[in-house]
């Protein structure tokens, strides 16, 4: 008996006539998919993206070649020099290159800052065109800071409760 | 009689002439940039063992035979079926006699497993 | 042949030709359009929305790119075979539609052997797929020809079986008479679908592996064989066979409502509902769409059959129901049991 009805159960195609209700249904189900350019999702200010190296109000850089950062990247992708600053000899980095391609983004150099100075900003977008510009350097890391210094404040601003 | 068939033998022509056109726009618009591999004959990446003029499975000649006996038969039942109702029981007795022999040659090549796929 | 030799009806055919011709191959660009809509919905995707408004010139971008890529010629590759094959795909496939007709009336030739010419030029589509096999000289170019060529003329038999019902029934190889046929005060209980149940699942099953769509597309087989008979043609080349494969889908969901749903009738005729019992084409194109469409579903949701189970399928199950129910259309014609006609 249980054979009969298996047989009848494939001659009418049940099990198909199943997967193709299954189709049906999705095929009205809303679509998950996310025109990316012009949508986004919205994003944590934890995001950990591109780098970026702040100033002070007045304009001061804040780095002041510490090392923590360069200690602390578990990646290595972080070099910096220091000298002391020819107008009034504080010390201040000459250079500070960040590795696009060894970075890691695990923001430990944003932890380890004593002074805020290097900071992951929430910018994902971001691409390379020549061999090279993976490499960023200290002035492109604080044109980053200048540009985007309202959005960076306003994230360690809403995120300071819970640190 | 034939008068209605040239159309179809014009829309060959024009059919064969979209497809030569087609070609010749790819030949003429595409790039021509030789390489040895690219031009080597497809092989999941690396060199091909030995060419592909290689002897394949008997079955598909078996197929072959088959598919010609049946494509006959049907070949015969296409008028049959058109002046069906014109000819009446005769019509219908004889066909299904050569039916019933078709059958019965079907039958054999089963049994014969010449369907058998594996 | 006396016609032909007058210029303007010479001319009057051409444009003609170029009237189905032209809305087919922008067909077959909608069709890709819309197989890749649907598959995407059913995924839960968008399909293609970037060009055009609702993605609808993709497949144009598509095509333009096809043209403008190198057509590679594999060095082992007989030429002359080799470029013979897609236009022996693609011929055959465009000349088709000179028997079909859209309306009463509207045919481009009126043949009175419409069928044995369809069986004549779908049987060709076989050559173009082994012949490129072949040519190209690749052993998966040659696998997928002899599995495609295989499953190809299997189905066919079926596919032959399935309108011999028909022209038992029908009386005519001229498909406007098929149509015709069907007519009745019954509406869509008079067409053939009704008596030849059977054969229009076979006829329709055996069509879709006749165009080796999914789930009988082994012949292409991405994650066994590549791309089967035309892993070797890029370009313009491989075009041809898209277009052929595509066109030959088109068909088979015109051809699929000819012969066992009435065509262009209404499925209310005879029923006194106003507009909706007149016959008219635009029946024949909805009916052409819901077939083209359930085309898509199956290739959405059914993975694809194994190859001893395609052989199965069309000598083992569809050839034993096709010779029975021949006996059954024969007897239903001889004792009266369809009405045909008005």
């Amino acid at each position: 008996m249980k054979r009969v009805t298996e047989y009848l159960k494939s001659l009418l195609l049940l099990e198909l006539a199943a997967g193709l209700w299954v189709t049906l249904k999705y095929l009205f189900k809303p679509k998950y998919t996310l025109r990316f350019p012009m949508e986004t999702i919205p994003r944590s200010v934890r995001f950990r993206g591109l780098h970026a190296l702040r100033r002070y109000p007045n304009g001061e850089e804040r780095c002041i070649a510490c090392k923590l950062c360069e200690a602390v990247c578990p990646a290595l992708a972080i070099t910096i020099d220091s000298a002391p600053r020819a107008s009034d000899g504080q010390r201040r980095t000459t250079r500070y290159d960040i590795d696009l391609f060894k970075c890691i983004y695990c923001g430990f150099c944003e932890e380890s800052c004593p002074v805020d100075s290097i900071v992951l900003t929430d910018i994902l977008e971001y691409h390379m065109e020549r061999r090279g510009e993976n490499v960023i350097t200290k002035p492109q890391l604080l044109a980053m800071g200048d540009r985007f210094e309202k959005s960076i404040a306003a994230n360690r601003a809403q995120d300071a409760a819970y640190r | 009689m034939l008068a209605g068939y040239w159309p179809i033998l014009l829309f060959l022509i024009v059919a064969g002439g979209i497809g030569v056109a087609l070609i010749v726009i790819g030949w003429i618009a595409g790039p021509r940039r030789p390489s040895a591999e690219k031009y080597s004959p497809y092989e999941c990446g690396f060199e091909a063992f030995e060419g592909a003029r290689m002897k394949f499975d008997v079955r598909y000649y078996l197929i072959a035979i088959l598919f010609i006996l049946f494509d006959l038969e049907i070949a015969f039942l296409f008028p049959w079926a058109t002046v069906f109702s014109k000819i009446g029981i005769v019509a219908l007795v004889e066909m299904f006699m050569f039916l019933l022999l078709l059958v019965v040659g079907y039958i054999y090549i089963w049994k014969k497993g010449a369907l058998e796929w594996d | 042949m006396s016609m032909s030799s007058d210029p303007m009806i010479l001319l009057w055919t051409l444009a003609k030709i170029l009237v189905i011709a032209v809305p087919l191959i922008i067909a077959v660009a909608m069709y890709v359009w819309w197989e890749r809509k649907v598959i995407g919905w059913m995924h839960v995707r968008m399909g293609p929305n970037k060009i055009g408004p609702f993605g609808l010139l993709q497949a144009f971008a598509d095509v333009t790119k096809l043209l403008i890529k190198e057509i590679i010629i594999p060095t082992n590759a007989n030429r002359f075979l080799y470029f013979t094959a897609p236009l022996l795909a693609v011929i055959p496939a465009l000349a088709v539609w000179a028997i079909i007709p859209f309306d009463n009336g509207a045919v481009l030739s009126n043949a009175n052997a419409g069928v044995l010419f369809l069986l004549a030029m779908t049987s060709l589509g076989v050559y173009g797929i082994i012949l490129a096999g072949w040519a190209s000289n690749s052993r998966y170019a040659l696998l997928g020809a002899m599995r495609s060529a295989a499953q190809m003329i299997s189905y066919e038999i079926c596919m032959g079986m399935a309108l011999v019902c028909v022209l038992i029934l029908a009386g005519s190889l001229n498909f406007t008479a098929i149509v015709e046929a069907q007519a009745g005060g019954k509406g869509l209980f008079d067409w053939f679908w009704l008596p030849l149940l059977p054969m229009f699942f076979v006829y329709y099953i055996s069509g879709v592996a006749e165009t080796n769509r999914l789930p009988f597309d082994v012949a292409e087989g991405e994650s066994e064989i590549v791309a089967g008979f035309h892993v070797e043609y890029s370009g313009s080349a491989f075009a041809l066979f898209f277009l052929a494969e595509y066109a030959n889908m088109i068909l088979l969901s015109f051809l699929a409502p000819i012969l066992f749903l009435g065509g262009w009738l209404s499925p209310f005729q005879g029923w006194h509902l106003g507009w909706f019992s007149q016959p008219g084409w635009w029946w024949l194109f909805l009916k052409f769409f819901i077939f083209a469409t359930s085309l898509i579903w199956l290739r959405a949701t059914f993975p694809r059959y194994r190859y001893d189970q395609i052989m199965r399928l069309g000598w083992k199950v569809f050839i034993p129901i096709s010779i029975a129910w021949i006996f059954v259309a024969g007897l239903f014609k001889y004792f009266n049991v369809v009405t045909i006609g008005h």
